[in-house]
């Protein structure tokens, strides 16, 4: 099949008509064919691949023929008319079946006819039985009667187009039904032309509702479209769609809040709008609901009493609320972002020294040290006044990295405030408490011991309950009174050297009586040794947890009381195998009147306030106490106090001692030589050889080197060539201490850093002395340390401490052996500190340190007193001076420097 | 305690020998205090201390109670405390503590 063949085969088949049912508009082509031409057979036929198809017939009941040798497959050949007078006289049909058979057809008349796109498809041709002539104004017939037919035919080929037509918008219909987003086309002047199901349901129109709807009337009223038509306006075909979020009015006249997005189209010259809408109603509401959150959020923040302050890792300021600014006394407007938190507003301890900001907590949460809580500090207002405050800084962590913290704080200046209002007004109640319950106590006694005669038995057990009672009401007394006295600082540690055997043998004999009674058997592990501590509050703690653990161990069990000694703390341990403490309480048991069972106090006779009392005597001491319980196995308390000092240095500069190695092979003068220069605050090391030296000084990297010449191995040219090698020791300075005169050569050879030569004179160590102490850096001026005054009408204790504090501490001592003296000394000279006996003639401590107090010239000098165990019973009074500790009599002269630096704060 | 500097000799021990020599330089006046106040002991036995020696007394045996404390000689701190608390009583047991002070006194290093 030829290509031309194939496109006349589409042409027909697009047509449609093919084995359709008889049509009456073609039937009527034909039977006016037949009548106007008085032929019996007219018929429409189609050509197609290789079959004659009949459309239309009139005269013939055939519905096809074969395609081959027919004479409309000639006909469709040529555009012009085909007529046969006789086929049995034409070669090319007279072989024909219907021309040597039924119906035995002898003349035929056909033209062509055409389908739209010029193809010849088929003919209208008449046939008849006899041989015939056609006239050409026959032909001219059949041939208008042709061009109906064909009329006819492009009828067909548009129904076939429109159905085709139907089919893609059906299929486009569905799509659209199915899309669950609202689709509308608009034209230029805005009503709408199309719109799908999910577009009439976002509207609340029915389907039938839709017709000559406008823009307008889906559109709020208060929608600006002006506002929109511009952006509309200069959208041109093919542009990317706009996007705009707009309120909808819905049918019902409600707002719906929409995203609609529209691109523009031209279909046959006419703009086309089409529009996508969503429908933004649970968007915006979960945007409300955020906002609202955000907004509540917000007024939390602002509406929270407690100073909130967000800030980076740099410790600036990113947000602070009211409270904060009100707290650092700031007007709403001052700037605060980027403030950095600490320096502006912690930058100072409460005593005004220096807060480092690596020591702040706040720095170890930035630090991951995770979140802090403060009780006892202040900060400092933008008038630089300070406020007690409690504060917590928490990180905040994003993505496992801290990325800043959040510090809140609470100005707690009133509740301090009330706070010791309260504790005073317990102590007074306690106080007024205690006269009364004595006689009570008293009386009771007498009654109950018969001492005032006989009683009935009824009577007798009434007496001994009240007794018992009232026993109770004292101890609990007396435990208020203690851990009020103690928790506000009103009693002052006097601390003084105690032995710890002596500590432990005190607080056993203090509950002897009750672990007689109990059947306990109490056991000491001492240890030997000396512990600073107060003595009868250090053993009101032990005595205790002693008379915790015998009241909760059984008849016949043990009660271990172990002191351990470490680097730099002593341990006290009391183990008990009682019933144990459960978890969940051994947080509080520390707390007051936090008692393991309630039925407790009763049965035990505690008062719920003996380990608050353990634990605030502790925490005076820089101690600690723990446990360590298994509930039915026993519990441990563990006391632990610190006992070493820190690290000397050289006083008001906190700078480690110098050191400085003496290289001397006569051990007697180096002995003397260390002994001397110790005294002045260097730091001593002895070496009699020349490997000792070279070893010695790789192992302590000494300031200052003393060297002798003539050692017994080797020799000091030994020891300065070998440090030569080490570019650690190359610089170190040496001081040449020898007995011979030295040239220049042997000069050269002995310098390392700064050297300088001193002849052995024999007259004692001053020069060495003096020398030693400009080479390292201690002149005279720094080597003075802090003065301090001791004021005692006893001057053999003025000389011990003199020699205590001047021998063993940073301290140079003036001593004064009375009041006056001490009073005239004080503002002539104005020591750092003064140290002030209690009990003299004429002026007595007490009135000494009226005098001091009222001299302004002396404000702000710190005093201790030097009170002995007898004056224990005035302790109240002394306790209520201002003064900033008290040390016990007699004092232990090896402890007395480190205790004066410790009650002094000067570590 | 008892850190031993690289002398060899610890700072307590040169420390203690520091004080051992304040102690032989001072001896003379707590002797003196001593028998002070043991003489006023023997007085208050026999019945003739009148109130103001009596207090004065008493005083120094206060200061010796501190000082021989302070020097490390607790027996001797002990004994003055003990007279301190006699002086201002009654005075019984006077004679005996006097005689147990003049015991003590013996035994006062003297170098």
């Amino acid at each position: 099949m030829d290509a031309d063949e194939g496109r006349r085969l589409r042409a027909l088949h697009s047509l449609g008509l093919l084995d359709t049912p008889p049509e009456e508009r073609f039937d009527r082509v034909t039977r006016t064919a037949q009548r106007l031409l008085g032929t019996p057979i007219a018929m429409i036929t189609l050509v197609d691949a290789d079959r004659l198809w009949f459309k239309s017939r009139q005269g013939t009941s055939a519905v096809q023929a074969d395609k081959n040798a027919t004479f409309c497959a000639q006909a469709v050949q040529s555009d012009q008319p085909l007529a046969v007078p006789d086929a049995l006289d034409d070669a090319r049909f007279a072989a024909h079946d219907m021309v040597t058979g039924d119906p035995f057809l002898r003349a035929y008349a056909g033209v062509p006819l055409h389908a739209a796109g010029g193809h010849r498809v088929g003919t209208l041709c008449v046939f008849s039985p006899e041989p015939r002539t056609f006239t050409a104004e026959e032909l001219d017939v059949l041939r208008d009667l042709a061009r109906w037919a064909e009329g006819e035919l492009d009828r067909s080929e548009l129904a076939a187009a429109l159905a085709a037509q139907r089919e893609t918008e059906g299929r486009l219909r569905a799509f659209m039904d199915a899309v669950p987003e609202a689709v509308a086309m608009f034209d230029g002047d805005g009503r709408l032309l199309q719109v799908n199901p999910a577009g009439e349901r976002l509207f609340g129109y029915r389907s039938d509702q839709v017709a000559g709807l406008t823009i307008d009337a889906l559109l709020a009223d208060d929608t600006e479209l002006d506002e929109l038509r511009p952006q509309l306006a200069d959208l041109a075909p093919g542009d990317p769609p706009v996007r705009l979020e707009v309120d909808g009015r819905h049918a019902g006249g409600g707002r719906i809040p929409i995203e609609v997005i529209v691109s523009k189209a031209t279909v046959d010259g006419d703009d086309r709008y089409v529009v996508a809408a969503r429908d933004l109603t649970e968007r915006r509401q979960a945007h409300i609901a955020v906002e609202r959150l955000r907004r509540q959020q917000g007024l939390v923040l602002e509406a929270a009493a407690e100073g909130i302050c967000g800030i980076d890792p740099d410790g600036l300021i990113v947000f602070a609320n009211p409270s904060a600014r009100r707290l650092f006394g700031l007007a709403l407007e001052d700037p605060l972002d980027g403030v950095n938190l600490h320096e502006r507003f912690h930058q100072s301890y409460p005593d005004g020294s220096p807060y480092p900001w690596e020591e702040c907590p706040t720095y170890r949460t930035l630090h991951g040290a995770g979140p802090q809580r403060i009780a006892d500090e202040v900060f400092w207002d933008s008038g630089g006044r300070p406020f007690a405050v409690e504060y917590a800084s928490a990180p905040i962590v994003e993505d496992g990295a801290v990325t800043g913290a959040v510090v809140t704080f609470t100005d707690v200046t009133e509740r301090r405030a009330v706070e010791r209002m309260k504790n005073e007004f317990v102590s007074v109640v306690s106080h007024e408490l205690r006269t009364p319950l004595t006689s009570v106590r008293g009386s009771l006694g007498l009654l109950a011991s018969g001492a005032l005669g006989p009683l009935g038995a009824d009577a007798q057990r009434m007496a001994e309950v009240a007794v018992s009672s009232t026993d109770r009401l004292v101890r609990l007394v007396n435990d208020l009174l203690d851990l009020e006295r103690i928790e506000s600082g009103k009693v002052q540690l006097t601390l003084g050297p105690v032995a710890v055997d002596r500590l432990l043998r005190d607080a056993a004999a203090a509950v002897e009586g009750m672990a007689e009674r109990a059947g306990v058997a109490v056991r000491l592990q001492p240890v030997e040794g000396i512990v600073n501590v107060d003595a009868d509050q250090m053993l009101q703690a032990i005595a205790n947890l002693l008379s915790n653990a015998i009241k909760f161990s059984d008849r016949g069990q043990a009660v271990d009381v172990v002191a351990e000694r470490h680097v730099a703390s002593l341990s006290i341990r009391v183990v008990d195998r009682g019933r144990g403490i459960p978890a969940e309480m051994q947080d509080r048991i520390f707390e007051p009147f936090q008692q393991v069972d309630s039925s407790d106090a009763r049965e035990r006779g505690g008062t719920g306030l003996g380990l608050p009392i353990v634990r605030s005597i502790l925490i005076r001491h820089g101690g600690e106490v723990t446990l360590q319980s298994t509930p039915g196995a026993g519990s441990t308390f563990t006391l632990t106090v610190p006992t070493a000092p820190g690290r000397e240095a050289v006083p008001g500069e906190g700078r480690p001692r110098p050191v400085v190695m003496v290289v001397e092979d006569d051990a007697d003068l180096a002995e003397v030589l260390a002994v001397s220069l110790r005294r002045r605050g260097v730091d001593v090391v002895k070496a009699l050889t020349e490997r000792s030296a070279v070893t010695l000084a790789e192992r302590v990297h000494p300031d200052l080197i003393v060297l002798d010449v003539v050692l017994s191995e080797g020799d000091g040219y030994g020891v300065v060539e070998a440090l030569r090698r080490h570019p650690a020791h190359a610089r170190t300075p040496v001081l040449v201490y020898t007995a011979h005169n030295l040239d220049d050569a042997q000069r050269s050879r002995l310098h390392l850093g700064p050297t300088e030569f001193l002849l052995k004179s024999g007259a004692g160590g001053d020069p060495l002395e003096e020398k030693v102490l400009t080479m390292v850096g201690l002149g005279a001026a720094e080597q003075e340390g802090r003065r301090l005054l001791v004021i005692d009408d006893d001057p053999d204790i003025g000389d011990v401490a003199r020699l205590a504090l001047e021998q063993l501490g940073p301290y140079t001592v003036q001593t004064a052996g009375s009041g006056q003296e001490g009073l005239r000394l004080a503002l002539d000279q104005r020591p750092d500190a003064i140290l002030l006996d209690v009990m003299m003639p004429e002026l007595d401590g007490p009135a000494t340190l009226a005098r001091l107090r009222g001299e302004e010239a002396l404000a702000g000098v710190p005093v201790l007193f030097l009170t002995a165990k007898a004056q224990a019973s005035e302790r109240d009074r002394l306790e209520r001076l201002p003064v900033s500790g008290m040390i016990a009599k007699p004092f232990d002269p090896l402890t007395l420097a480190a205790d004066v630096g410790r009650l002094l704060g000067w570590g | 305690m008892g850190v031993t500097e690289p002398g060899g000799q610890s700072r307590e021990d040169r420390s203690r020998e520091l004080l051992r020599q304040v102690w032989l330089r001072n001896r003379p006046t707590t002797m003196e205090r001593l028998s002070v106040v043991q003489s006023a002991l023997e007085a208050m036995a026999a019945g003739n201390l009148d109130a103001g020696p009596r207090l004065a007394a008493r005083d120094e045996a206060h200061k010796l109670r501190g000082i021989l404390g302070t020097y490390g000689f607790a027996e001797g701190s002990e004994l003055a405390a003990e007279a301190e608390e006699l002086l201002e009583g009654d005075g019984a047991g006077a004679g005996g503590l006097a005689a147990r002070l003049a015991g003590y006194a013996g035994t006062l290093p003297t170098e």
